[in-house]
């Protein structure tokens, strides 16, 4: 990768903003570290000097002044120390440092000031000097003074350490920021360009992951979750254009074909009438299948805008069963109805809800032999209600189970008999809209058990007062 | 009745007043929105058959202006091949009925002569509902025919009551379903008939002239056979 793009990655923005804060940080420890450093150094030459003065004072004079020139004598390149003896009236009685400051503090603290110091030194030039002065018994004042030493060479060699060390760290974090960003970066281009392939038509297309449960790991776990779901999405849509075709062309061709025979040569009212209402019927076949089938593209799309209201599944499962009742009757069968209390209320559309129910009602009339019972249940179940239609007909097996929910399948045992096929398709698409469960599940006994779970209502109140 | 269709796809106007006429009604026809509003104000008309996307001035707003300028003639609302929720916001404008396209001209036309009588009479002021020998004394809930007691379910009391107040007329399964059991959505199975046979057990088997009548394909009527 080319240097100009390198830095234009966020992975790289990352590691030089990781860099600088790294340099602040080291900056900040060094600047405590070195003022730390420092005031140590100030107290050790502060009590160096303070010994030497206090020990100098407290000897009688004659002993403090040869002690002192003695003492001055040895001053040299690994001793830089002066010494200054005053009379009470600031004169020069003794020592290496002809010209006192004017003002000193007297109580041995240190102190830092120019002083001129002798010619064969430095010249005529000031130096700053560290100063510490004691007043003497008999008046007058003693001064110790100390030109820049070891410990002040100390602690330049800290500071230019410091700063070594500054500048090597920051760029160590440059340097790591930019591997991090480089391997972060290895692993966005890599799903990048499966996204590309993806978005070039490969749907087949999975991102790597690499199994260390990191967050690249999950975003691939997502992408491929994503993925799986589309690919199934855009297998169904393919699926269905081709059920549609199949299901929808093999009426419609019946349909053509006996308006063809119909008007192929002269014949009876009474036998065109009958031709006519024949294909009625057969344009209605067409037109439910056909509505069934948007109805589910819709609701599975979520462009379906469901008007919800809030209402007792009980009390609607009941009028259904009212509804239906006679024709399980009818047919040799009876329809039984349990629901578990009133009050078990959900929020959605109802009209889609008793369709849903009405197409389970219709299967398990279509499909359950003679002189068996089939029974509606309401009940709460966990935190939703549970509306199950119970059946002891021939059952599914867990392979037809599997199957069953998709558009168009019927159970083998199912195949002779009429219907779209779309039933169960449609309670599960209408399931799904309503943010519950449809299950199916065998009926102890034998049977089949289609139940279907419904998030229960929120109580009532709290608003429109 | 005079009817007004407010339709703009020509073909299924014509097909619309055609059948409309056949049946025995009076049929204008307007191919926009403010065409129709126009019309609706200016002329009685007995029902509207509107359809919802229209050029000019939607169906649903049409019919809020009607409202507003205090027409209360019928309306049926017509739209294409809807969502679940566009019936209610049909009625809600102030739609009085509504059907989804495609739908069964018998449909239309039972569903039009029922907004038509709704218009016109207020036989729900009657507490004694007759057709022939056949008697429902809605206060007492009672059912007599030939003045011999018929025992009725509820529901069944619901379903005959609904059949008589519109003798003579076709009603179909959607609307028994819609106005006697409070259920908007198309059952696969016939369940609607199995709840006639029951009915019609009871008022029809054990008397020589049949009243409930089943027409193949399109509805029920109660009344003489024609």
């Amino acid at each position: 990768m080319r240097l100009p793009a390198l830095l234009r990655t966020t992975a790289m923005r990352l590691a030089l903003r990781q860099a600088l804060l790294q340099m602040l940080a080291l900056l900040l420890m060094l600047a405590i570290l070195f003022a730390v450093l420092e005031h140590f150094t100030e107290r050790q030459v502060e009590s160096a000097l303070r010994g030497e003065a206090q020990a100098l004072a407290s000897l009688p004079m004659d002993a403090r002044v040869a002690s002192l020139t003695l003492l001055a004598q040895l001053h040299d390149e690994a001793r830089l120390r002066y010494y200054r003896l005053e009379d009470s009236q600031g004169r020069w009685m003794a020592g290496n440092l002809p010209h006192g400051p004017e003002e000193v503090r007297l109580d041995g603290r240190l102190e830092r000031m120019a002083l001129r110091l002798p010619q064969e030194d430095e010249g005529d030039g000031e130096v700053r000097l560290a100063v510490v002065a004691v007043a003497l018994p008999e008046g007058g004042r003693l001064l110790i003074a100390q030109a820049p030493g070891e410990l002040e060479d100390l602690q330049d060699l800290a500071l230019g350490l410091a700063a070594a060390l500054v500048v090597l760290g920051g760029l160590l974090a440059l340097l790591m920021g930019g591997r991090l960003g480089r391997q972060w970066l290895a692993r966005i281009t890599a799903i990048n360009a499966v996204a590309g392939r993806i978005a070039a038509g490969e749907l087949g297309q999975r991102v790597p992951i690499t199994g260390r449960g990191d967050e690249f790991d999950l975003l691939a776990e997502h992408l491929n979750a994503m993925l799986a779901r589309i690919e199934a999405a855009v297998a169904g849509m393919r699926e269905v254009s081709d059920h549609v075709a199949h299901d929808l062309r093999r009426p419609l061709t019946r349909l053509k074909t006996r308006i063809e025979v119909a008007l192929g040569r002269p014949r009876e009212e009474r036998d065109l009438r009958a031709a006519l209402e024949a294909s009625l019927y057969d344009v209605e076949e067409i037109l439910t299948t056909f509505e069934a089938l948007l109805t589910i593209a819709r609701l599975e799309a979520g462009s379906e805008r469901l008007l919800r209201e809030r209402f007792d599944l009980g009390a609607l499962a009941e009028q259904l069963h009212e509804l239906y009742a006679p024709e399980f009757e009818a047919a040799g069968r009876s329809l039984m109805i349990h629901v578990e209390r009133p009050g078990l209320e959900v929020e959605g559309a109802r009209p889609l809800l008793s369709q849903a129910l009405a197409n389970l009602l219709d299967n398990a009339l279509k499909h359950t032999p003679p002189a068996t019972s089939v029974e509606i249940e309401v009940r709460g179940e966990g935190a939703g209600v549970r509306l199950a239609v119970i059946d002891h007909g021939s059952g599914l097996s867990a392979n037809e189970k599997g199957c069953v929910l998709e558009r168009f399948t019927r159970g083998d045992a199912a195949r002779s008999t009429p219907g779209s096929g779309l039933g169960l398709a449609l309670v599960q698409a209408i399931t799904r809209a309503h943010g519950g469960r449809l299950r199916l599940e065998d009926t102890p006994g034998g049977g089949l058990t289609v139940g279907l779970t419904l998030p229960v209502a929120a109580p009532r109140g709290g608003q429109g007062f | 009745m005079h009817i007004l269709i407010v339709e703009d796809d020509t073909a299924t106007a014509t097909y619309l007043r055609q059948g409309l006429e056949e049946a025995g009604h009076v049929v204008d026809l307007a191919h926009d929105g403010m065409a129709g509003l126009n019309l609706a104000l200016d002329a009685h008309f007995d029902v509207l058959i509107v359809d919802r996307m229209l050029p000019g001035r939607d169906g649903l707003s049409l019919i809020r202006m009607l409202r507003a300028g205090g027409v209360k003639t019928p309306v049926m609302v017509l739209s294409a091949l809807g969502q679940v929720d566009q019936r209610v916001e049909g009625l809600r404008a102030g739609g009085d009925d509504y059907l989804v396209k495609p739908f069964a001209f018998a449909e239309l036309l039972a569903r039009i002569e029922a907004l038509g009588r709704r218009g016109i009479g207020q036989e729900g002021q009657a507490t004694v509902l007759r057709v022939q020998d056949l008697e429902l004394d809605l206060e007492r809930r009672r059912v007599t025919r030939a003045g011999r007691l018929i025992r009725l379910q509820p529901r069944e009391l619901r379903l005959l009551e609904y059949l008589m107040r519109r003798a003579g007329k076709v009603v179909t399964r959607t609307m028994l379903l819609e106005q006697v059991w409070d259920l908007s959505f198309d059952p696969q199975t016939n369940v609607v008939d199995s709840q006639i046979s029951r009915l019609r057990a009871k008022i029809d088997r054990d008397f020589d002239r049949p009243l409930l009548h089943t027409l193949r394909g399109v509805g029920y009527r109660l009344g003489d056979e024609i």
